[in-house]
């Protein structure tokens, strides 16, 4: 809707005849209170709507539609996994939380543009594939729930044992033969964003228990790489990257200091502080890109080398402070990370 | 984080580069960014439930994102 047509609209909606006629024609003091708070809250309305357009048009190019299988996975999984968490149950983390990491990778694959004369055609789809969550009640009105699972085996069947071999025989060496066998040869960025999401499942695995900290830091960390890659080779632009840079740098400054007085560790406190002098020496309009990324990089080891740490022991459900130990930390730093 | 603040450049550099113009990279790599902050809250700031219940969906919805970017990525 334009913004005239929203003003129009909104305006007439919220404001009484009554009131608008009313103000002209009878005392004021009667509707003045009832009048100015419309008034107001019109122009509140307004504000924040021309304050929010760009983000809205930007974010409407936004689609998760259609729902393919791996969205749903997720968002069946990802509500039960959040109460697992908050019940703090093990067997409902390991249940939910590789089911709603399936998710991101099933999504991925169905996302893939498929060409029809090399893959086979999933007929499930049809089935499986929605525009909206309406749907999906319609869908098993019409098929039947039994049916509707078994489209739903086929189709995750069909992605996971079809599709997904296809990412990975031309990744491999033999890509030219692949290539050969098959002319369907996805694109690095394709390669490296499938590898990064099957990272990112394997270290949402690992970290479920404790003993598979150290696999599962350095999945997620490979993981990271991986997307970093991706969109590396997808294409870099030095403005918007700069613009990036500058996001990134106002986090730094803003966790920075937020973070800083929590961590209790000195060796933490130190290489924080440590990074947030040379991020304030750095910069200046004379340094280059890359030393300014370098400091807010550094910047962000002080203060994420300890976040990072807690972020992928902790994440998604493992904690490695239990009491008043830190379990793993010490290792892997060659810390003493006592509390 | 040295890496998630690289995967957010990029993810800013690869912006308007799009063949096809696509802010799910850039959102969703700010959402992996913005649950890892909420990871960084629930370890040293407050420990609640909350945290998990919003840096969660980020880090899930943030990945759901990222793997829709591979639709505009045509086959050759």
């Amino acid at each position: 809707m334009s913004d005239v047509g929203w003003n129009t609209c909104y305006s007439s909606a919220l404001v009484p005849e009554h009131s608008r006629i009313s103000s002209s024609s009878t005392p004021l003091s009667l509707f003045l209170p009832f009048t100015i708070s419309h008034r107001s809250l019109i122009i509140t309305m307004d504000s924040v709507q021309a304050l929010a357009q760009p983000a809205l048009e930007f974010v409407q190019l936004i689609s998760l539609a259609p729902f393919n299988l791996g969205v749903q996975i997720t968002a069946v999984a990802l509500p039960c996994l959040l109460l697992s968490e908050t019940a703090h149950s093990t067997l409902g983390r390991w249940i939910f939380k590789p089911l709603a990491s399936l998710g991101f990778i099933v999504a991925a694959l169905s996302y893939i543009p498929n060409n029809t004369s090399t893959f086979v055609a999933s007929s499930t789809a049809v089935v499986t594939t929605h525009s909206a969550w309406a749907e999906i009640p319609k869908a098993i009105a019409s098929t039947g729930a039994a049916e509707l699972a078994k489209a739903y085996f086929a189709e995750l069947k069909h992605v996971l044992f079809n599709v997904a071999p296809t990412i990975a025989s031309s990744s491999s060496g033999a890509a030219a033969a692949a290539a050969a066998a098959h002319p369907v040869v996805h694109s690095t960025y394709t390669q490296a964003m499938m590898v990064a999401f099957v990272l990112g499942f394997l270290g949402d695995v690992l970290l479920i228990p404790a003993r598979g900290f150290l696999p599962g830091l350095t999945s997620f960390l490979l993981g990271h790489a991986a997307f970093m890659v991706a969109f590396t080779f997808h294409g870099q632009d030095t403005v918007t990257r700069q613009k990036g840079l500058g996001f990134i740098v106002t986090m730094a400054a803003i966790v920075g200091p937020w973070l800083l007085p929590k961590i209790k560790n000195k060796v933490m406190r130190g290489a924080v502080r440590i990074a947030i002098v040379l991020f304030q020496k750095s910069f200046s309009p004379h340094n280059c890109f890359c030393g300014l990324c370098m400091h807010a990089c550094v910047l962000w080891i002080g203060c994420g080398g300890h976040t990072v740490t807690g972020d992928l022991s902790c994440h998604l459900g493992r904690c490695i402070h239990v009491g008043d130990q830190w379990h793993g930390l010490d290792r892997l730093w060659q810390l003493d990370l006592g509390p | 984080m040295l890496v998630i603040s690289g995967m957010v450049l990029t993810a800013f550099g690869s912006l308007t580069l799009d063949r096809e113009f696509l802010p799910e990279r850039f959102v969703g790599a700010l959402m992996f960014f913005f649950s890892d902050l909420f990871v960084a809250r629930q370890e040293f700031v407050q420990r609640t439930v909350l945290n998990k219940w919003i840096g969660l969906p980020l880090y899930y919805i943030g990945q759901l994102l990222l793997a829709s970017t591979l639709r505009s990525e045509h086959v050759h």
